[in-house]
Formats: structure tokens, C-alpha cells, sequence
């Protein structure tokens, strides 16, 4: 059991000479990013790409990558409670502490689209005005609520494994982990497992309603071609579940892999995940058929336009290249991985991931900008300054570098669940 | 029975109907529903911590607690951006 406990706790103790370079590079980018945003501060978000027209671009499109990408952490870890899914329960928090990062850096991604993000506390100060009919209120008041239970559900469990962390630290270490267990008490494990059943029970659908309200931004505005669409929230859903899984997947093998935990995270575990992003991959692939039947066959002119403009036109490559390389080639691999018995091979696995996770980034691309861009009244194909670039990068940076910076904070792994392996 | 129905049937009209719409347009807005679905969930976890067992005060406190702790720091870092980014205004 010590030497499982041990295992678990080596990211806490000990530092390896690559951790401080790799910081520093996320550092450097996110205060390039940093830095560029000023520029889009002083003088406006004229330095940008978009225009009257084109009024979302990358910092949009972020939005709604990071708020699919959280899904797959409680998703995995709430699983993991109500269906008692143990096998599960060795990356449940890998997971959940994505869905925190993800969060932050997509309630960021909105500040940074605005130009004037001082006036941001208005979503809170106007809520009781607006709240009746706007859907980007809807949208924050689900984030926000999603954000404080979903912290709730990170931190009560942890706080078991936290006071294990203070017995077996010493120094400054011992202090920072007993700090964070205020009121601690023999015994309290009983309640906080009630209370986080509970938790995972109402997260789950307060989950669906962040990505619903997410899709709704969109597709309530019936004058903006494709956007408008009554299955936008089971279709924005299905994208944020793949695209989370192979997110948890993709880190998970890294963790695996820097930490040496290959007996804890086993490949049992990385084959249930891929069969199900198999699924959900598959499920998006359809779904966007039929999106696409429907407004080449009999949607209304511009429906038709952007559709022509999806599959044959100005965005015809990037739309094909994201289908075929992106999503179709990772479930295939996926599918074919399912089918051979006992078989998974970990490290193309966690590529194909990456592969979709960035394909699932470009999707979201697709939602907004050929719509925006010549949807209605054709500008110009949106492109982004190096301004935007900057800060992109520095919306992975950033959140990699908090993800990062956690590793050292909090146990990556239950520590109950290093005493069954034991 | 007919007037029970028609009574229920005008309660739901009047939850989901929006004031905009043609039909109904006394009833309330959709806002209404929506922001009650996304809410709905915590009034069932509050009931849930604190009439379930096993319970103890102390760790049910810490629960609210936390999540009125992590709604006011969600509030504050609103406020906080908005005025660390006005500085450039």
C-alpha cells in the first residue's frame, strides 16, 4: 500500500529537470499572448481579423472548444459514482481537473472577444433584466453554476487524499496540504461520499444544459445559416463528448507515461474510452450528414450557400481535410482497435486523440466563421492577424500551464483507489 | 375532468409561452424555464445534503460553505477582470 500511495504522490514530491524548462516555455507563451491581448486592449479589436461582419473568429471558436472539453471530466468521473465504474476511477481526476482549466480559459475566451471587456460585470449586474431572453445569460448563469459545483465535486473527495499527502509530507509541503483541509474530521469520508454521489447526480444535467445553452447562442439566431437548427444541442453535445474523451485520453497517456503509473492506468481503461469516442465520433459524423442533407436539399437559399461553401467552396478543403484526417481516420482506427480482442496500443491511441481533439477545433472554426463570413453578406474570408494567433496559443498555453502547475498541488489520482490495487 | 385538463393545459402555456410570441402572450418568458432547468439540479443537491444521512454539521456547513465561497469568487473575479481591464479605458 506505501509503495502504491508512494506512486501516487511522486508528482507532489519530486520535480524532474524537464518540469521547470516546460513551464517556462507555457510561461513564455502565455505572456507573448498576454502581451499581444494589451495590444488588442489599447487600440481596439481593429487589430483583429473580424469585422462588422465577421464579428466571431478564433477567441469564439475557443469558447466552444473549451466548454466541449470539459464535459468529458465530470462526464467520466460522475460515471464512475452513480454506475460505480471503478475502472474508471484511476483518471477520474485527470479528468475533473481538465474540466476546471477548461472552464476558466473558456469564460476567458468571452472577456477576450469583447471589445470592452470592462464592461463584463454586466452579465451580472444586468442578469434579473436579461435573463428572460437572453441566451448568452442563460449560457453564463449554466457555466457559472457548472464551475462551482464542478470545483465542489473536485475538491470534496480530494480532501481524504489531501490529508494523506500532509501525514506522509514534511516542510512547507505539510503546511500547504493541511492548510487546504480546514475542519477536518476522522470519519467525515461517510458524508462527503453522499454528498459527492449527489453532486455527480446534479452535474450531470446541469453538464447537458451548459453545452445546450452553448448551442443555443447560435442557433436561436434564425437569420445566420446553419446556425439555426433545432437539434443544435444534442449536436453541440456529441461534439463536446468526443472531443472531451479523447482530450482525457490524450492526457492521461501522458501522465501514464511521465509518471510511470502503467499499473494504475491500465489499457483495459484507455480501451473502454476509445470505444466510446469510437461512438460519439461516429454519432457527430452522422449528425453533421444530416445537417448538411437537410440544407443542400431543401434549405433556404443561404442555408444552401454556406453548405456549398462548406463542401465545394472556399472552405471545401479545410471542411474535408477535417473529416477525413481529423474525425473519420481516428474512429476508423478506433473501430478496428475494438474489434481485435484485448488489444489497445496506447500511444496511437492518444494520437489519434490529438488528432481529434484538433479536428474538433477546426469543427467549431466551421460553426462560426463561413456562416459570419459570407452567410449573410460576403466580406472576405475571415483572416486572423498574428494578434489573434498570439493570444490562441497562449489559450493552450495558459490552461497547460495551470493543468501543470496543479500536478504539484493535487494528488492526480484517488489515493482509495491506489489502496485497491494494492 | 375537461375543466381540470384545460386548467393544467393553461399552466404549462403560461410557463413556456414566450411574451413575444402571438399565442399567449401573457405568459412568461422563456428565460423563466430555462434558467429554472439549469437551476433546478443545485435546489435538489441542497434538499439532498442536508435532509440525507449519514450527515454531519460540520462537514455539511464546509459543503455550503464551499459552494457560496466558490459563487462569490466566480462574482468577484467578474468584478476583478472588469476593473483590471478598465484601467486601459
Amino acid at each position: 500500500m506505501t509503495d502504491e500511495i508512494d506512486k501516487i504522490m511522486r508528482p507532489l514530491k519530486h520535480t524532474s529537470k524537464e518540469f521547470w524548462p516546460f513551464l517556462g516555455g507555457l510561461a513564455v507563451i502565455s505572456v507573448l499572448g498576454i502581451y499581444a491581448y494589451t495590444q488588442q486592449l489599447i487600440k481596439g479589436l481593429g487589430v483583429t481579423g473580424l469585422n462588422d461582419v465577421t464579428i466571431w473568429g478564433l477567441y469564439i471558436t475557443n469558447f466552444i472548444f473549451f466548454i466541449g472539453i470539459s464535459h468529458a471530466g465530470i462526464a467520466i468521473s460522475a460515471a464512475v459514482r452513480i454506475l460505480e465504474a471503478k475502472k474508471y476511477q484511476p483518471i477520474a481526476r485527470i479528468a475533473e481537473l481538465l474540466t476546471i482549466v477548461s472552464l476558466v480559459m473558456a469564460g476567458l475566451s468571452i472577456v477576450i472577444d469583447l471589445g470592452r471587456p470592462d464592461r463584463s460585470f454586466l452579465l451580472i449586474t444586468k442578469f434579473i433584466d436579461r435573463f428572460k431572453y437572453s441566451p448568452l445569460i442563460w449560457d453564463i448563469t449554466a457555466v457559472g453554476t457548472y464551475l462551482v459545483l464542478s470545483s465542489t465535486y473536485l475538491y470534496l473527495p480530494m480532501r481524504r487524499d489531501l490529508k494523506v499527502a500532509a501525514e506522509r509530507s514534511e516542510g512547507w509541503r505539510k503546511t500547504m496540504f493541511t492548510t487546504l483541509i480546514p475542519f477536518y474530521e476522522e470519519g467525515e469520508e461517510a458524508t462527503i461520499d453522499r454528498l459527492s454521489f449527489w453532486l455527480a447526480v446534479t452535474i450531470l444535467p446541469v453538464m447537458v444544459m451548459v453545452h445546450t445553452t452553448v448551442a443555443w447562442i447560435f442557433s436561436l439566431l434564425s437569420a445566420r445559416p446553419l446556425w439555426f437548427n433545432a437539434f443544435a444541442g444534442p449536436y453541440y453535445i456529441v461534439a463536446a463528448v468526443a472531443s472531451g474523451m479523447a482530450s482525457v485520453m490524450a492526457m492521461a497517456a501522458v501522465m501514464r507515461k511521465i509518471y510511470h503509473w502503467e499499473d494504475i492506468i491500465t489499457p483495459k481503461l484507455f480501451r473502454g474510452l476509445s470505444n466510446f469516442t469510437a461512438i460519439t465520433t461516429l454519432v457527430y459524423l452522422y449528425m453533421m450528414m444530416t445537417e448538411q442533407l437537410g440544407a443542400l436539399f431543401a434549405g433556404p437559399a443561404g442555408e444552401v450557400f454556406v453548405s456549398e461553401a462548406w463542401l465545394f467552396g472556399d472552405f471545401a478543403t479545410l471542411f474535408w481535410s477535417m473529416t477525413t484526417l481529423g474525425l473519420v481516420i481516428p474512429f476508423l482506427y478506433m473501430l478496428i482497435q475494438a474489434f481485435k480482442k484485448d488489444y489497445v496500443n496506447i500511444t496511437w491511441t492518444a494520437i489519434m486523440s490529438v488528432i481529434l481533439v484538433i479536428a474538433f477545433w477546426f469543427k467549431r472554426y466551421m460553426i462560426i466563421v463561413p456562416t459570419l463570413s459570407i452567410g449573410i453578406q460576403k466580406v472576405g474570408i475571415y483572416s486572423p492577424t498574428w494578434i489573434e494567433i498570439a493570444i490562441l496559443l497562449a489559450s493552450f498555453a495558459i490552461p497547460l500551464l495551470l493543468y501543470t502547475i496543479l500536478t504539484k498541488i493535487v494528488p492526480l489520482i484517488e489515493m482509495e483507489e491506489g489502496h485497491h490495487h494494492v | 375532468m375537461y375543466e381540470i385538463l384545460q386548467y393544467v393545459v393553461l399552466a404549462l402555456q403560461s410557463v413556456t409561452s414566450n411574451t413575444g410570441a402571438t399565442v399567449n402572450p401573457l405568459g412568461r418568458p422563456l428565460g423563466y424555464l430555462v434558467i429554472g432547468i439549469i437551476e433546478f439540479p443545485v435546489v435538489i443537491l441542497f434538499l439532498a445534503a442536508l435532509l440525507g444521512k449519514p450527515r454531519s454539521t460540520k462537514i455539511t456547513s464546509l459543503f455550503v460553505g464551499w459552494i457560496f465561497m466558490m459563487l462569490i469568487v466566480f462574482i468577484c473575479a467578474v468584478f476583478g477582470l472588469s476593473w483590471l481591464l478598465g484601467i486601459f479605458y
